[in-house]
């Protein structure tokens, strides 16, 4: 819905094609390679702030991306549903094994954005990388300010479904894949994120008034 | 009112069309249905797209240079041998370029370090060190360095550097280590295999409570006692009056009467039960990476849950088999058929000649009262495993009745249930009431069962529910659920009184849209979306947030009726105001909370549900008439309404006719 890209989507067939001939053929795996990176790497980099980490983590999610495709080992349905899961899982293990290297920048930020976080600039600095950081510059673009309380108020889970659909743009497959959910499921969560987000407008305007 | 219950009707066919049977829900669909909804993602969307925009200037972009570079990279590594595929590319690529001595060291190398990149492997200079420790790597294929051509002599090779590669290691290990090694060797694979499930160790099977039940083992038929071991091959028969628990390991088979069963075989990875004739309730509970599977002749059926109930009968038509899938799943394989019962799905079959014939479909109603299932219901949650279907259904507990005391009153002698008399064992009399009998030793082990998908499913919480019946609709009261991990409510609702614990509904049931909410203290809701006259049966959910159930209601019932008309409204101009009367709703006070006397110069039929704007208001139900001053000039249309107000919605529950009238 919300793409940086001209090609919003790789037809079903022709990336099934490409990843069966990936495992030998150099062309096939660079058309998947040429698709997917800059949306990985802005998917990542949207997520942990630094252009360094971004690259790295996307060179890792692609040379795990070959390495299961020159195995054989590929058994997923969307092949860019499950590399949204790989750059996933490669951000949480950014986070958590990464403690020690919080960038300055990011504390920084983190110092920025609250006064009283001097004590514990390290924590704060955290909450910002992962989803938080994709949240809040979603939560910067929206029009209402009741909107963007509401967001906040939200359960984690729903909001990360909102973000990934209207922030990401990611397609249904590709959101799937990252909350490791069928269609149907992430169905039912949209529609639940969007009506709690109706009612935490709901609220906010209550409690405005 | 009738478009806002068109729009309703339309809302619920779309979430009725939201089945478990449906394996693709279109995306969007739901929320394209609710005007607000669609609003707000539209909203969202055009957040999206300018933060998309501000982004395209951020770094959220890739260098092209990191592009091209990891893009080199990964087509090099795509175009390098892979350890099983090419192994000799890399070492042809060697003694191509390095003197015989260098192949030799390079081939060696090779055989430990780790698989090369094409361009690592170029020089002999940039080899690891001769002795490297040994790293789990895939054996590369040895090859020889080409023979010279024209029959020239081979030159000696120079083994300097195999010999240095290969020396001994400096530390021998002594013969007392070497022992050792070799003892904690065996240990490790002993116990590895072991917990892999290599060896795999039968479940101890033995008889439970048993009324009226033969063995028949080896061709020989002995009454079957309580306690009874039983083995591979073994049969079990039970009588029309009868009954028979089977233990197998942590998990249990009832027999009700008139049913027969073989243990085919109690293997570690296999249980595998025949079921002959009649009907049994399993409850499979095998090993870690062991399967239960019962066969009824040609067709197999697979616990992958833990309950279900199979019941084989003898019809005009043929064989008929019966499975009603209790908790999870059970597949079903038979020549020519491959298919799964969905948890609280049924499935039946007529077996003979031809492939079987499959039924499918929901567990109806008449289920949830079937005393056999109840009964074995009960008895599944005093041992504590989960309910699946019948979690949270009032499975009618007998209050005192004559339960046979659980400890067959232990008497010093022991009763060595001799032969093939009548005295079916140490159980107490066959009461006919409940069929599966109270197990007479309950095991201590509370909850043994592996599950295929593990549900970190706490407790189930307990909710309240009130109905109350009233014109135009059903007003829904629940009770509100204190505990943890709370995250909304949804009241679900069907026209069977199967409402199974879960989200998306099944088995028919749909959810109320108007009963979600987030806000654990909003526990009332109107259902306006019912025909008249229709029961409808009820239940309450509290969900966490991954939408698994944490507290539940029991399922209840109530029909409404139509929204009552309170006839004519009366309309008469007076000095400086207008006067309107109407007949006051006689309806029970607890539907009721307020009348709106709403108008629109639009709207022939304004309603408050649809916006329209109300001209006067009054809380007290005797109310016949009232005074509006000050009505804007012109012409309009008025109704009356009667409102009952709830925390999560309203419905109209009387009303007049809408009448004409031009204001001065």
């Amino acid at each position: 819905m919300v793409s940086d890209l001209a090609v919003s989507r790789l037809d079903a067939d022709r990336e099934r094609s490409l990843v069966e001939r990936s495992r030998s053929d150099a062309s096939a795996f660079a058309e998947l390679y040429d698709f997917y990176l800059p949306r990985i790497y802005g998917f990542i980099a949207r997520r942990v702030g630094e252009r360094a980490a971004a690259e790295d983590l996307t060179a890792m999610t692609f040379e795990r991306a070959l390495g299961t495709l020159r195995r054989g080992d590929f058994r997923n349905e969307s092949f860019g549903g499950w590399l949204y899961r790989v750059a996933s899982n490669a951000i949480v293990d950014h986070v958590r094994h990464d403690r020690r290297t919080v960038s300055l920048a990011a504390g920084r930020a983190a110092k920025a954005g609250d006064a009283q976080a001097t004590e514990e600039p390290r924590e704060d600095a955290l909450a910002l990388i992962g989803d938080e950081a994709a949240t809040a510059a979603f939560t910067a673009a929206l029009d209402r300010d009741v909107v963007r309380r509401a967001l906040t108020r939200l359960p984690d889970a729903q909001r990360r479904v909102l973000v990934l659909k209207f922030f990401d743009g990611l397609e249904i497959e590709e959101m799937c894949g990252v909350l490791g959910c069928s269609r149907a499921t992430f169905a039912v969560r949209l529609h639940r994120a969007l009506r709690a987000l109706r009612d935490a407008i709901a609220e906010e305007s209550t409690d405005a008034a | 009112m009738r478009r806002d219950d068109t729009r309703r009707r339309r809302t619920r066919k779309a979430v009725k069309a939201v089945t478990p049977d449906q394996t693709v829900v279109p995306f969007d669909a739901s929320v394209a249905l609710d005007a607000d909804l669609t609003k707000l993602a539209a909203e969202l969307s055009h957040g999206g797209a300018r933060a998309a925009a501000r982004r395209r200037r951020d770094l959220a972009v890739p260098s092209p240079a990191f592009t091209a570079t990891l893009r080199a990279r990964l087509a090099e590594e795509l175009l390098a041998p892979t350890a099983s595929a090419a192994p000799a590319d890399a070492a042809a690529v060697t003694t191509q370029t390095a003197s015989p001595t260098d192949a030799v060291v390079a081939e060696a190398a090779a055989e430990d370090a780790p698989p090369a990149r094409l361009a690592d492997v170029a020089g002999p200079a940039e080899l690891p060190a001769p002795i490297a420790l040994p790293v789990a790597s895939p054996r590369r294929k040895r090859e020889r360095p080409a023979l010279p051509q024209g029959g020239a002599t081979v030159a000696p090779v120079a083994v300097a550097a195999r010999v240095r590669l290969r020396q001994m290691p400096r530390i021998l290990p002594s013969p007392r280590w070497t022992a050792l090694a070799v003892a904690a060797s065996i240990i490790v694979a002993v116990f590895g295999l072991g917990r892999f499930g290599e060896i795999s160790v039968p479940p101890p099977v033995r008889a439970g409570a048993v009324a009226g039940a033969s063995l028949v083992r080896d061709g020989v038929t002995s009454a079957l006692t309580f306690g009874a071991q039983l083995r591979e091959g073994d049969e079990i028969r039970v009588a029309a009056d009868g009954r028979a628990t089977i233990e197998i390991g942590a998990g249990v088979v009832r027999l009700d009467g008139e049913s027969a069963i073989r243990l085919t075989r109690l293997g570690g990875d296999l249980t595998l039960v025949d079921q002959l004739a009649g009907r049994a309730w399993h409850r499979a509970a095998p090993a870690e990476g062991g399967r239960y599977a019962v066969r009824t002749e040609s067709v197999t059926w697979t616990a992958l849950g833990t309950a279900f109930d199979l019941d084989r009968r003898t019809t005009t038509r043929g064989e008929r088999v019966e499975l009603l899938a209790i908790e999870h799943d059970v597949a079903l394989t038979s020549p020519g058929l491959q298919s799964r019962v969905m948890e609280g799905r049924r499935a039946v079959l007529l077996l003979g000649d031809a492939s079987p014939i499959l039924e499918t479909g929901g567990v109806d109603g008449a289920a949830l009262t079937d005393p056999w299932l109840l009964a074995n219901a009960r008895e599944d949650r005093d041992l504590g495993f989960e309910l699946g279907i019948f979690e949270g259904v009032d499975l009618g507990d007998p209050t005192p009745t004559p339960v046979p005391t659980a400890v067959p009153t232990a008497e010093p002698t022991p009763t060595p249930a001799a032969t093939a008399e009548a005295t079916p064992g140490p159980t107490a009399t066959p009461s006919p009431t409940p069929r599966p009998t109270a197990r007479p030793t309950p095991r201590p082990t509370p909850k043994p069962t592996p599950k295929p998908t593990p549900k970190p499913t706490p407790t189930l919480g307990a909710l309240t529910l009130a109905l109350t019946g009233c014109h135009g609709g059903v007003i829904v009261d629940w009770s509100a659920y204190g505990g943890d991990a709370f995250n909304h409510y949804t009241v679900l609702r069907n026209t069977s009184p199967n409402i199974p614990l879960a989200y998306p509904p099944q088995a028919g049931a749909i959810a109320l849209e108007s009963s979600y909410t987030t806000n654990a203290s909003l526990t009332s809701t109107a259902d306006a979306e019912v025909d008249p006259g229709v029961t409808y049966y009820y239940r309450a959910l509290a969900f966490d947030a991954d939408d698994r159930v944490i507290a539940a209601s029991a399922v209840k019932a109530k029909a409404a009726s139509n929204v009552m008309n309170l006839g004519e409204l009366g309309i008469g101009p007076m000095e400086t105001a207008t006067q309107f009367d109407w007949t006051p709703y006689p309806g029970p006070e607890a539907c009721f909370s307020t009348y709106k006397l709403v108008f629109s110069n639009e709207d022939p039929t304004p309603s408050y549900l649809e916006g329209s704007s109300a001209a006067w208001a009054g809380e007290l139900q005797s109310t016949g008439s009232t005074v509006v001053g000050e009505l804007p000039s012109g012409t309009w249309w008025f109704r009356l309404q009667a409102i009952r107000f709830t925390q999560l919605g309203k419905m109209v529950v009387a009303e007049t006719a809408p009448a004409s009238y031009t204001v001065p």
